[in-house]
């Protein structure tokens, strides 16, 4: 049995016929070729997959795709604007925080989310709020680097936002 | 690799009455609430229904409500919601400690507090892939004859791992639950049962098949009621407990650290979360280390570590004890008492 389904993708509407038993990275990566999303561990344990439904850090591998008719979906393909890399992707750069790079797109999307709600973490915040991530390269470190640069490069970049005005 | 479930059809009712409808019409289905342990299983071929009910849209299940003496937590609430609600936090304190122990920080944004009440039990040979468990000659509590864990016997030692439910215990929590045949209201220490394969459900008041459960009632405890939540794991980043112990206690003298009822209950370490059993002797006593002796020996004769995590039960044994000594020191230490000084590792 399908479903039709609406949604929106990284900004673009679309609408998708998906399986009871079919799973968003299954559809993200599968069917629309947004292979940034990763399948680690299948099963809840690492957040490689880790997307943002409606702004909220989600496992795509345990979310059925079904489930998420009428959502608005970010992935890390959403993130990168014809500007260049998002602060966070390129605090992953320039701080080293990405090495195999398989953890990198779930780390980034649950960075995206801490920074939103805030924006101005301690490092032991962002332990906290990328707990759900595992990394077998890095040992973290750099990564909360990362996440630091990205916190301190958005902090200035909403700073000269206010300053200049609408 | 990955390996797909069983294929499914996935249904969405909006109310509790078209889960029903949808739920007499396929009595094979199952409740899908954040999926964290239920879509993992399904993965594995742990549980392969024809139809799954997804719970999510029913939006009168979410949420926390006070009314009176009673706090009543929507079965659809997410774990993360229980862990930073205000009232919890300031109410039921122990409540919000284990729901923010549980997992990391996306499954708990994902995961329901009635999820966590109806996990399914735990063990290294049943928490496996397909591919897995038929390399080992599957197991008795799904495809196979024997249990791994203990070969001769016919009994399954999966454990219950869930965090919240032994502190909801300790403050006697109920259960409003709902089926095509009718609603009924359990405790919560009925609806679990002794044996791993069904812990949920062989009960007369476990769940029964198509039941859904809709909210959790606790009572708000008095004035003087402290608890605190414990928990042993591998990586405290993201892992099920290994042992999980709750403690209460009711002062009668809380400056004299003088026991009017004391509780205690054991997650991760048995089929079912379990209530520690003799501890009537220390109402009327102080909290002390003779006390504590006497809690770690009946939390010894009820905790019963098997072979069904990677860590040796032999240490989980050991650290029930250890549990109970931090637990005790904790609600010790916010009376500054005598305990603290003999408290070894403190
Ligand atoms: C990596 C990882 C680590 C975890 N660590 C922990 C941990 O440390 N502590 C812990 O307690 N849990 C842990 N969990 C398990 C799980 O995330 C939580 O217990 C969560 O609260 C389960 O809720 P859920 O809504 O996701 O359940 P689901 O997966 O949706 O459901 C679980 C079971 O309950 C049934 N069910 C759900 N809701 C209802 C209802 N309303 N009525 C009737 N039946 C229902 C389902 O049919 C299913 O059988 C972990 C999971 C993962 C993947
Ligand atoms: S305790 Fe035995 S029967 Fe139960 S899941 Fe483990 S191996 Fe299987
Ligand atoms: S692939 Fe989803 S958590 Fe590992
Ligand atoms: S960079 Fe390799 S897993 Fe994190």
């Amino acid at each position: 049995m399908k479903t039709l389904i609406s949604l929106i993708i990284n900004g673009r509407k679309r609408e998708e016929a998906v399986g009871g038993s079919e799973l968003l990275i299954e559809l993200l990566r599968d069917r629309l070729g947004l292979t940034g999303t990763k399948m680690g561990c299948d099963g809840g344990d690492c957040g490689a997959c880790t997307v943002l439904v409606d702004g909220e850090p989600t496992l795509s591998c345990l979310t059925p795709a079904a489930a998420v008719d009428g959502c608005e979906i970010t992935t890390v393909e959403g993130l990168a604007t014809s500007g260049g890399l998002h602060p966070i992707q390129e605090g992953f750069h320039l701080k080293l925080g990405s090495q195999c790079g398989f953890c990198t797109p779930g780390m980034i999307m649950a960075a995206k989310a801490l920074l939103d709600k805030h924006p101005e973490p301690s490092p032991q915040e962002i332990r906290a709020g990328l707990a759900n991530n595992l990394c077998r390269c890095t040992g973290y470190n750099s990564i909360i680097a990362s996440v630091q640069y990205a916190a301190e490069k958005l902090k200035q970049a909403t700073r000269a936002r206010t300053r200049g005005g609408p | 690799m990955t390996y797909p479930s069983a294929p499914y059809d996935l249904h969405q009712p909006a109310s509790v009455d078209e889960a029903m409808a949808l739920m007499t019409r396929y009595p094979d289905a199952l409740y899908l609430a954040g999926g964290t342990d239920l879509v993992v299983n399904l993965r594995r071929r742990i549980r392969e229904p024809g139809h799954v009910i997804a719970l999510r849209r029913i939006g009168d299940l979410r949420g926390i409500a006070l009314d009176g003496g009673h706090l009543t937590i929507g079965a659809l609430t997410t774990i993360s919601a229980v862990a930073a609600h205000p009232e919890v936090q300031r109410r039921m304190p122990a409540l919000a400690e284990a729901a923010g122990l549980v997992a990391g920080p996306t499954i708990r944004n994902m995961g329901t507090q009635g999820g966590n009440l109806c996990l399914d039990t735990r063990c290294r040979y049943y928490n496996q892939s397909f591919f897995w468990r038929k390399a080992n000659d599957f197991c008795l509590k799904k495809d196979g004859e024997v249990c791994h864990v203990a070969p001769g016997g016919s009994f399954c030692w999966a454990a219950y791992s869930g965090d919240t439910a032994p502190v909801l215990l300790l403050h006697d929590a109920e259960l409003e639950l709902v089926s095509p045949q009718g609603a009924r209201r359990v405790t919560l220490a009925e609806f679990y049962g002794s044996d791993g394969r069904w812990s949920v459900g062989t009960e007369p008041g476990g769940l029964r098949p198509g039941e859904l459960l809709l909210r959790v009632h606790v009572p708000l405890p008095p004035a003087g009621a402290a608890c605190v939540y414990e928990k042993l794991r591998v990586r405290d980043s993201i892992d099920y407990p290994l042992v999980g112990l709750a403690l209460r206690v009711d002062w009668a003298d809380e400056a004299a650290r003088r026991i009017g009822a004391i509780a205690m209950a054991l997650t991760a370490v048995n089929p079912r979360p379990e209530r520690v059993g003799g501890l009537e002797p220390l109402t009327g006593a102080t909290l002390d280390m003779a006390a504590v002796a006497h809690l770690q020996k009946q939390a010894h004769r009820t905790g019963k570590p098997m072979r069904t995590t990677v860590a040796d039960p032999a240490y989980r044994r050991a650290m029930i004890g250890t549990l109970v000594e931090k637990a005790c020191t904790r609600l010790a230490r916010e009376l500054d008492g005598p305990l603290m000084e003999q408290a070894r590792w403190a």
